[in-house]
């Protein structure tokens, strides 16, 4: 395997830490998003009891449609925050392999 | 010696790669016995060198050392960060020391924190190492019967040359 190979290689298995970001950041925000508002949608004497127990770490967060935005956002930058762990750390360990 | 038409013996020569490959081994030169028809060597174009090395790109293997490396990283500071704010604020839920379920060891104290933070990094490893080898399954598996598929192709009129 030549220098250039192992260089097209190398930049090929590289993760794009902004797009893992972003994809795992939606993909919590929406999870919680559409967890909440279907427990809204739902209805019943306790609505998201299990769920609502997020307010700890999400300050204003509740089983509503407001808290579920606000869920949304905290979620986003969570999700955002490991997926960029994930690229950044991979990225990282695949230069030096 | 074999008799070529026009510019085929230089195609021939880039086919064949340095060398005179008409000439025998012994050095003795052949008589000629027979005109050989080339087909020209196809030239790649930029799109195609394009295109190759993204496809390239597109069904590169993950790391999968890496990857469950990097998985496991997010899940041990997930673990520390949760832990830390239950030993810092200390709310009243949820409980989080349900997480010893799974966790051997774990409680929502400062050696906790680092009994946690070691089984969540082993769990987030395992997970990304069989995540990573599920995805680089998947792909040799469509890449084969992609490529099977289309040598079926190619040879699907041999009958008809018989």
């Amino acid at each position: 395997m030549t220098r250039s190979d192992v260089a097209l290689q190398r930049t090929a298995q590289r993760l794009n830490a902004r797009a893992w970001g972003i994809a795992l950041g939606m993909f919590f925000g929406l999870g919680l998003l559409i967890a909440t508002n279907l427990l809204v949608l739902k209805g019943g004497p306790n609505v998201g009891h299990h769920l609502r127990l997020l307010r700890a770490y999400f300050p204003g967060y509740s089983v509503s449609f407001v808290g579920s935005l606000i869920g949304f956002v905290y979620a986003f930058v969570l999700g955002y925050g490991l997926g960029r762990v994930i690229g950044t750390v991979y990225d990282k360990m695949v230069d030096n392999t | 010696m074999t008799r070529f038409a026009g510019d085929e013996r230089d195609r021939y020569e880039a086919a064949r790669g340095a060398g005179e490959p008409w000439q025998a081994r012994s050095g003795r030169v052949r008589p000629a016995t027979h005109t050989v028809h080339i087909e020209p060597v196809p030239e790649r174009s930029p799109e195609e060198i394009l295109a190759n090395a993204e496809l390239v790109l597109a069904f590169a293997p993950i790391h999968k050392r890496a990857f469950g490396v990097a998985v496991g990283t997010a899940a041990a500071l997930l673990v520390m960060g949760l832990t830390l704010f239950h030993l810092l604020f200390d709310p009243p839920e949820p409980n989080l020391e349900l997480l010893a379920n799974y966790f051997y060891g774990y409680s929502v104290s400062w050696r906790g924190l680092f009994i946690g933070t070691a089984w969540a990094f082993m769990v987030g490893f395992v997970g990304g190492w069989f995540v990573a080898f599920c995805r680089n399954m998947v792909i040799a598996v469509s890449v084969f019967v992609t490529r099977t598929r289309a040598e079926l192709a190619q040879t699907r009129d041999f009958l008809d040359h018989i």
